[in-house]
């Protein structure tokens, strides 16, 4: 009966899902139409032909997967780096003391600096992930220590009453409760990892990489490749967020916790 | 194992809640604490219990004790199962096994599975208490214990304190006259300050039941 339910309500998001979709695609050939020219706006289904074009094309999936790999190495790595340093600064005084001004730099500095800074430094196919770094990881960093920090007091004095020991109480307290903190954290990660990865691709015009291919579009005006090049971006972005929060919600299951929809799921 | 307070004195942030304080425990039995709402007895358990600490004063016998505390609240973890929740509290062994008998003994086993807000009120009180006994530490320090029962489990849960904790000593807090009555050998008036002695004085203990 729950299962019947369940399913109609997914039945339902996406059928309204697909409605909003058709209707903002419609607006799209619109204002192509209103507009009239396709320098400035290309149809919609000008950019599926063209997708289905590139589609073809080995150089295609050797860019997308290059891309991929470049972006989620910075965003692994963002996460990593950023759930060590929210622990290091909610355990210890000293580390606290030392990284806050330090995450503070790196939150209020523009992306495009790192990038440029980057580009001096290092061999431009590693910029991408360094920029995918430094922007996932104040993302992972604020949240996480914002879920340690509201960690329910009331159940870590039960912990310490009923002798959880320091890894039962991490393994029962703490990480079910930063887990919905990390959960959001990867989520808006993971969409910042795409820009600023894909900038930083841009910026170095990378040979075979996404952000490489939209620089060449720009160079040359092909605005169709424009909008292909970015609805392929938006889509892997989309793919994998899906894929890490499943991912999360598997490990979470896996470990005995359930994070975001609540507690009553299995 | 004796236990005892000696002038204890506690302020939150100007405010005396507990003030020269002094009480001593005998090793079994059951002590009650009866008092107005906000005299300090849920403060008198967590000092006790080790965690919040005294501003000046001692508390003799507590060192490395085991304490199985019912808190007034009943933190479970709402990320767990009525049953991983009591699970958590014993060592690894057969902790499943275990954990289901405590839960067959408060009368909850049909809902071994459920969160603990998928719970009443009454059932979350009856596995916070199931935890408590499980853990079966030396000392207990139960507050308001019964809160949320109806009358039928409340009598099923005293019994079921009475019979599993023989021959420890219990704190217990509560307001509920009768449970104080049927539980206790002594029964103090707590105030924070002064402390009176209700029990073996049939006429005061006429005035509480
Ligand atoms: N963490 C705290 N911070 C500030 N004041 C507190 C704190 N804990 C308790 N108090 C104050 O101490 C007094 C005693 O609180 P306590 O919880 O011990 O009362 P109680 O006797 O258990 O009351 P009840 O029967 O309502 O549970 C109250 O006036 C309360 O406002
Ligand atoms: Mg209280």
């Amino acid at each position: 009966m729950i299962s019947i339910i369940k399913s109609k309500k997914i039945l339902r998001r996406f059928f309204v899902g697909c409605i909003s979709i058709t209707f903002w695609i419609c607006v799209w050939q619109w204002a192509y139409l209103a507009v009239g020219e396709e320098i400035l706006v290309v149809s919609p289904l000008e950019v599926l032909n063209r997708l289905g074009v590139l589609l073809r094309h080995w150089s295609f999936w050797m860019t997308v997967i290059l891309s991929m790999f470049r972006i989620l190495e910075g965003f692994l790595l963002g996460i990593f780096l950023g759930t060590g340093f929210a622990i290091l600064t909610e355990v210890s005084r000293v580390g606290s003391a030392l990284l806050r001004p330090v995450i503070g730099i790196m939150k209020a500095t523009p992306v495009a600096s790192f990038i440029i800074l980057a580009l001096v430094w290092m061999k431009s196919s590693q910029v991408p992930v360094f920029a995918s770094v430094l922007i996932v990881l104040p993302i992972l960093w604020a949240n996480v220590s914002e879920g340690i920090r509201k960690t329910d007091r009331s159940l870590l004095q039960m912990a310490e009453m009923y002798r959880f020991g320091r890894v039962g109480t991490v393994k029962k307290v703490y990480l079910p409760s930063v887990l919905p903190y990390f959960t959001a954290a990867c989520t808006t990660g993971m969409g910042m990892a795409w820009k600023g990865g894909v900038a930083a691709e841009v910026l170095s015009s990378l040979p075979l990489s996404l952000g490489g291919e939209i620089y060449r579009s720009k160079i040359y005006l092909e605005t169709t490749d424009l909008f292909a090049w970015t609805a392929v971006v938006i889509l892997l972005s989309v793919l994998l967020e899906r894929a890490m929060l499943c991912a999360v919600k598997a490990a979470g299951v896996r470990f005995g916790f359930y994070s975001g929809e609540g507690y009553d799921e299995h | 194992m004796s236990i005892e307070i000696r002038s204890a004195s506690k302020s939150y942030h100007g405010a005396a809640v507990l003030n020269n304080f002094s009480l001593s425990l005998p090793s079994t039995g059951t002590v009650c604490l009866f008092g107005p709402s906000g005299c300090g007895k849920t403060t008198i358990l967590n000092c006790i219990a080790g965690l919040e600490s005294l501003d000046s004063g001692r508390i003799i016998g507590t060192e490395n004790l085991k304490i199985s505390y019912l808190f007034q609240e009943d933190r479970l973890l709402p990320w767990n199962t009525a049953l991983k929740n009591i699970e958590a509290v014993l060592p690894r062994k057969n902790s499943r096994a275990l954990a289901a008998e405590w839960l067959r003994l408060v009368g909850l086993e049909a809902a071994a599975d459920k969160y603990p807000c998928q719970l009443s009120g009454g059932m979350r009180r009856r596995v916070a208490i199931a935890r408590a006994l499980a853990y079966g530490g030396d000392l207990l320090l139960l507050d308001e214990p019964f809160q949320r029962l109806d009358a039928g489990s409340k009598d099923r849960m005293m019994e079921l304190i009475e019979k599993k904790t023989e021959g420890k000593l219990k704190i217990l807090v509560t307001h509920d006259k009768k449970a104080a009555d049927h539980l206790s050998d002594i029964i103090y008036h707590f105030d924070g300050k002064m402390i009176k002695i209700l029990d073996n004085i049939n006429s005061e203990r006429q005035h509480y039941t």
